[in-house]
Parts: C-alpha cells; sequence; structure tokens
C-alpha cells in the first residue's frame, strides 16, 4: 500500500513524500521505514507527532491505503 | 566579594530623587539566586499589601542572575518584577539582548524602582554612576527612536536602554519596555508601571568585569554544550529559523491554538497556509542572524521586507509566540502583515502575545456579531490582515477602539460590556500560544502560578508542549511531586540568567553546574530543589499577602476543553486543570482552599521569615 507524508517543523522537506508499506502496516512500522533512511532524524521522528488522515495518531495505528500522515515535529517554550 | 554578582543593589525613589545603593548580602544571593528571586524578596519587604499597581508604591525591578555577564553560554538575560495592572498579583517576565549584561557590568546586580516622578524622566547608569535625567523631550518617541537618541545625548554609541514607547506612556495594561530594539519582558503590564512613574527608560552602559570563581570550569561547561548543540536537531532548527520553525507543526498538531482557541489547525488553518507563517518560509527576507549575549544559538534574525503592503528597512524575525498569536489564533496567513504587527509592536512597546490575542478576541466578537459600531467601522473579519494592522495601529496611537483595545481583551470586554465569553485568559492575562489540550500540565501553570498566564514557569507541561510523553499525559493522577520538581527546576533557571533554550539543546544539570562554577557554591540537585521550592513560595507568598487564594485564579474554558473540541488531534480532550492544581499545592506545602504555605514547609526551606511571621505571627520565628 502508498502512504502519503507530510512533514512539518524541525524536519525539512526534502524526505520522501510517499512510502510503499506492507499491508496492515501502523505507524511504527512507518516510522521505522523513515528512520532507516534519514537516521539522522530518528530522535525527531521519535518524538513527532503523528496525525493520520487529520485525526491524531499513535505509532500502533493501523495505516491503509492512500492515508495521509502528517508528521509534526513541535517544540515548546518559544 | 561574592562571585557570579556584581555586589550591589540599586534603589531610585522617583517622588523625592533619593538614589541609594545596597550591598547584595550573601544570604539573598545563595538562598534566591538572582532576578525574580531577588525581586519576589525585595517587592514583598518594600511594598505594601494593597499597593496600587499604578501608584507610588509599586515597585518595578529590572534584575540579573549569577550567570549575566559572565562567559556562560545562554546567560544573558534579566527579569522584570512588579506587581500587575492585569492580575492585580505578583509578575515577573524576562528578556534577553544585551541590557540585562550592562546593567551588571555598570555595577548593579539589580534596579528597582518606585514612586512617581513629576515630570518625564529617564534613569541614565554608567558605570556606577547614577543620575535621574529629564526625559521630556523623549517623550512621545517610539522605543526604536529613543535608542537612537540617547546614544547621541549620553554619547555612549553602546549604550543600551529598555524603554517603553507612546502606549506605555498612557498606561496600556499591555505595553512593555523594549530592549535592544526588539527584545522585551513583555508581559503583565510593565510598560504601564514605567508609564505609570513618568520613567520613559533605563539607559545603562557599563565596562565592570564580574567575578568567577572558577572560569576554567565554565569554558568547560560551554564545551560541553557546543558538543551537545553539533548533534542537536533543535539547535540546528533554532539556530537556522529561529522559534518560529515551529509555527505550522504546533498550529497541526494542536499545539497552538487556533481561531481564539476555538477552532482545530487541520480544519480551520489548512497545511499551506500554516507553511506561510512559519519562519522557514518567512526567512527569505532575512539579512543577518542575531544573538543575544553570549547565546551560542543565536534564534534571532533581521529581515528587509522589500515587497508586500508594509515594505520594511529594517525589523526583525518574529518569535513563535508572535507569529502564532498574530497568526493560528487570528486566521491569518498573510505574512506581510504578520510582520508589520510584530515591528509595531516592537517599536512602540506592547506584548505580542496579548496585542496578537487581543486582536483574537475582537476579530471573534466582530464574527458573531456582538462587536461592531465599537471598531470605528473596521471589519475585523478573521484573517483579515489589512484589519489587523489598521487595529493595531490605533492601539498604538491610542485612537478611537485602540485606546480600549490597548489595554488587552479583559478590559475591553469590560468597558463595552460585551464579549466576555469569548475571552481567552487566566486571571485576566491573555493565554500563551501553547495549547492546555495537548500540554495539559500548562493549565496548572496557566492557572496557579503566581504569574498567571505563562509558557516559561516549568512544570510538566514544559516537557508536554515540546511533543514529548513520559507517561500518559491525560492521567491526572498523581503528578505533583513531579510537576513542583519542574517547576523547581524552572525557578532556578529562570533567576540564574540563562535562557529558556538552554535546556533544549544542553544536556541535562547544566544549570546547576553553571551556577556551582561561577558562585563557588555547592549547588547539586538536592540545593537546587529547596531553593527552586523557596524562590516558587516567596513569589507564592506574594499574593497570598493580597488576599489571593487559589480559587481567585481562573483559566478560560476552551482552555481546557470544556466544552472539548469535536473534531482533530484534540478532539474530545478535557483537562482536569483542578486536580492538576490540588496535587501541586499538596506537594508544594500549599493549602488549596486558603492558598496559605504550611508552617512545616516555610521552616524546612528557610529565609522565609517575613512569610512565617505574616501568616502565622512572629512566635513562631522563635
Amino acid at each position: 500500500m502508498v502512504i502519503k507524508i507530510k512533514y512539518f517543523g524541525l524536519i525539512a522537506n526534502n524526505l520522501i513524500s510517499e512510502a510503499v508499506l506492507p499491508e496492515g502496516s501502523d505507524v511504527t512500522v512507518l516510522l521505522n521505514h523513515l528512520i532507516k533512511q534519514y537516521p539522522n532524524n530518528k530522535e525527531m521522528l521519535n518524538k513527532a507527532s503523528i496525525l493520520v488522515n487529520k485525526s491524531k495518531a499513535t505509532t500502533s495505528t493501523i495505516l491503509n491505503d492512500k492515508d495521509e500522515v502528517m508528521i509534526l515535529t513541535v517544540l515548546g517554550g518559544g | 566579594m561574592l562571585y557570579g554578582y556584581a555586589g550591589k543593589m540599586l534603589f531610585i525613589n522617583l517622588t523625592n530623587g533619593e538614589i541609594k545603593e545596597e550591598v547584595l548580602t550573601k544570604e539573598l544571593a545563595e538562598n534566591f539566586i538572582g532576578a525574580y528571586g531577588f525581586g519576589a524578596k525585595v517587592l514583598y519587604k518594600m511594598m505594601p499589601a494593597g499597593a496600587d499597581p499604578l501608584g507610588p508604591e509599586n515597585v518595578v525591578g529590572f534584575i540579573t542572575g549569577p550567570t549575566t555577564a559572565t562567559r556562560a553560554f545562554f546567560g544573558g538575560r534579566y527579569t522584570t518584577v512588579h506587581k500587575s495592572p492585569v492580575t492585580g498579583g505578583w509578575n515577573d517576565a524576562n528578556s534577553g539582548g544585551y541590557f540585562g549584561p550592562e546593567l551588571k557590568k555598570a555595577g548593579y546586580d539589580a534596579l528597582f524602582v518606585n514612586g512617581i516622578s513629576e515630570k518625564p524622566v529617564y534613569i541614565y547608569i554608567n558605570d556606577g554612576k547614577v543620575e535621574i535625567r529629564n526625559a521630556s523631550h523623549i517623550w512621545g518617541m517610539d522605543t526604536k527612536k529613543v535608542w537612537e537618541v540617547l546614544k547621541e545625548e549620553t554619547k555612549e554609541p553602546k549604550l543600551r536602554i529598555s524603554a517603553i514607547g507612546p502606549p506605555g506612556e498612557r498606561l496600556s495594561y499591555i505595553s512593555c519596555p523594549i530592549n535592544d530594539g526588539h527584545r522585551a519582558p513583555g508581559r503583565g503590564g510593565g510598560g504601564a508601571i514605567m508609564g505609570s512613574k513618568n520613567l520613559k527608560a533605563i539607559a545603562v552602559r557599563g565596562t565592570g568585569d564580574i567575578p568567577v570563581k572558577d572560569s576554567e570550569k565554565v569554558t568547560e561547561i560551554n564545551k560541553i554544550i557546543s558538543a551537545a548543540m553539533k548533534e542537536s536537531q533543535t539547535a540546528y532548527a533554532f539556530g537556522t529559523w529561529g522559534t518560529g520553525v515551529g509555527t505550522p507543526a504546533s498550529a497541526l498538531s494542536g499545539d497552538s491554538p487556533v481561531k481564539n482557541w476555538g477552532g482545530v489547525g487541520v480544519v480551520d488553518f489548512e497545511d499551506e497556509k500554516a507553511q506561510k507563517v512559519g519562519a522557514i518560509a518567512i526567512d527569505r527576507y532575512k539579512t543577518k542572524k542575531y544573538s543575544c549575549a553570549n547565546c551560542p544559538l543565536g534564534c534571532g534574525a533581521e529581515y528587509k521586507v522589500e515587497d508586500g503592503r508594509w515594505p520594511l528597512e529594517q525589523t526583525e524575525r518574529p518569535e513563535y509566540e508572535t507569529a502564532a498569536s498574530f497568526g493560528s489564533t487570528c486566521l491569518c496567513y498573510e505574512e506581510d502583515a504578520l510582520l508589520m504587527c510584530n515591528e509595531m509592536c516592537n517599536i512602540y512597546g506592547f506584548d505580542t502575545i496579548s496585542a496578537g490575542m487581543t486582536i483574537a478576541w475582537a476579530m471573534e466578537c466582530y464574527e458573531e456579531g456582538v462587536l461592531k459600531e465599537e471598531l470605528d467601522g473596521i471589519e475585523l473579519t478573521w484573517g483579515n490582515g489589512a484589519a489587523m494592522v489598521e487595529i493595531l495601529k490605533k492601539m498604538c496611537e491610542g485612537e478611537g477602539c485602540g485606546k480600549i483595545l490597548a489595554n488587552g481583551s479583559k478590559y475591553a470586554a469590560k468597558y463595552w460590556g460585551k464579549g466576555e465569553e469569548y475571552l481567552q485568559t487566566a486571571s485576566g492575562i491573555e493565554l500563551p500560544m501553547h495549547d492546555p489540550r495537548f500540554a495539559p500540565g500548562l493549565a496548572r501553570t496557566y492557572q496557579f502560578d503566581p504569574t498567571p498566564g505563562r509558557h516559561v514557569k516549568g512544570g510538566i507541561g514544559s516537557i508536554q508542549m515540546g511533543g514529548n510523553e513520559l507517561t500518559d499525559k491525560y492521567d491526572y493522577n498523581g503528578t505533583g511531586m513531579f510537576d513542583l520538581q519542574l517547576t523547581a527546576g524552572t525557578e532556578v533557571m529562570n533567576c540564574s540568567g540563562l535562557c529558556y533554550f538552554h535546556a533544549l539543546v544542553s544536556p541535562p544539570g547544566i544549570q546547576n553546574e553553571f551556577i556551582s562554577a561561577i558562585t563557588g557554591m555547592e549547588f547539586g540537585a538536592e540545593k537546587a530543589f529547596e531553593t527552586g521550592h523557596r524562590i516558587y513560595l516567596m513569589r507564592h507568598a506574594f499574593n497570598v499577602r493580597e488576599g489571593l487564594k487559589p480559587s481567585d485564579f481562573d483559566i478560560a474554558r476552551r482552555a481546557v476543553g470544556k466544552p472539548p473540541l469535536t473534531e482533530g488531534p484534540l478532539g474530545g480532550v478535557t483537562v482536569d486543570e483542578e486536580l492538576l492544581g490540588k496535587n501541586f499545592f499538596e506537594a508544594a506545602g500549599i493549602d488549596y482552599e486558603t492558598g496559605k504555605p504550611n508552617l512545616e514547609t516555610l521552616k524546612r526551606l528557610g529565609h522565609l521569615e517575613e512569610v512565617v511571621e505574616d501568616l502565622y505571627g512572629a512566635e513562631e520565628l522563635a
């Protein structure tokens, strides 16, 4: 299945905008897929707020084909 | 000699012109560190309960910390303290730039001003020489112009000032002093306090050195921070784009409020719009990086705006709080309007959070038909950048509806007798730009901190607002002790003169190491916890003496999800702010009903004799 990805905040926008994942994958699978390609972004990917189709998601949220995932790296104290 | 301090505090009474110095005592330095630790102790002694915030008895303090004007990275801040005309209680706010270090190098850890001058004056401090000077010729000037004139007048091109603009002179409740042209202890009406005293500016020039106990250790700590920063994505992002780098993510995640706290980012403020008010987009105007004193991060920048409706030859990058208050909160993604509002707040001396939030409140009132003719014919619709600029200009000039709105949303609602249901305030001050529905611990600090409505007061919310979730953040049981520990740590940080951002990019415990190395004190985790707790109680005691109880402190219902949002990432979230408050007060040794700190806690922490005497009688001091 194909997942669309958008990034906001500290993670630059030059990361992949689509990921092909096995059916039944959850958010953890997606994050690990990204961390494998972009190990320097591991810290931020692991603490990011995740929305799936504009709703709050957790690491165990199951993804479906054509879902849109927003990866939001939020900072405090600004 | 006290290592880490200039060793003197300056007191000026503007009613009779008295100028006097006091030696900074070892007891005060060791037990209250600096900044508002000193401030709470001094104001409790100097001010009577019930003092009129705009009267001669109110004291405004400008106070540094032990890291200020040393080589310690991030140690460039100073703090203002006073009783607030907005909340009616204790107020502190801090600022970066170069004013704080200059004051300390001029010979003073702190300056406290009371009384009221008959005529406009400014205070000039130059390496221990202190004068109260006529300010009639600069009254009415904006904060950048005042700086130019005073540099010329004093023949000191390196002069630093903290000055108010015309709104402060008119006693606007949301006005503030501005230092270095664009840095501000913005919150709580400090501009009005200076204005009420006919005090236009503090101008300082200092060339002294601050004694440091172990300079080599300070260098070593700086190297540790440098190494950590090289590995930190946060440091890279803040150093490259500033705090506004997080604005789009905050709007969409629910971290920042949207549409006067009633909207949902992913619904009302679509991702393309959110990106427009983020620093990555706006930074195309950047001409130069800006760093506060001794800061290795440099989250500021200068801009030149040549296009759009309001070209600006030289202005500054908006901070996250500013971008969110005028951006997502007003549903505005017009970047030229955002930049113009930021510039106006800087040169006129407005708190950008309260200014943006007041306009957001007025926008909702306009859209709901509550305010119409009151707004002088301006169509203040959601996201209307031109209307936003027009309203803010009126606030800056004190003209028409701007004269009312310049006192903040709560004042305006009361004045017009309308719109109270749309206020998003905590004890009267507009809420800052991190949402307790996203970081529920903030509900406790916003509502119950002695300085309400602040996002820089630590507690569990300070971790949650960065997106970290050590435990289930919506489980409100047993939060008290961790909340107190994180609050005490922040009290120490704020009082040391360190910037909040040092904690985002440095290893844990660095602030205690800096304090130890600079002052020579043994300042481990246990002493830090006790000291932070003591400082908190000193601020809290100021409010208790004013007759304020926990039940007198409130927070807007929307901010705690009452009722909850029905969609988006925060849909269904309700925060139990009362339980969070009870948990914290119990851990801090404070009675939730009366607000009184218990005697055992006061005695255990020590150095709070005046509080013990006022609350429990002099016999308890024996």
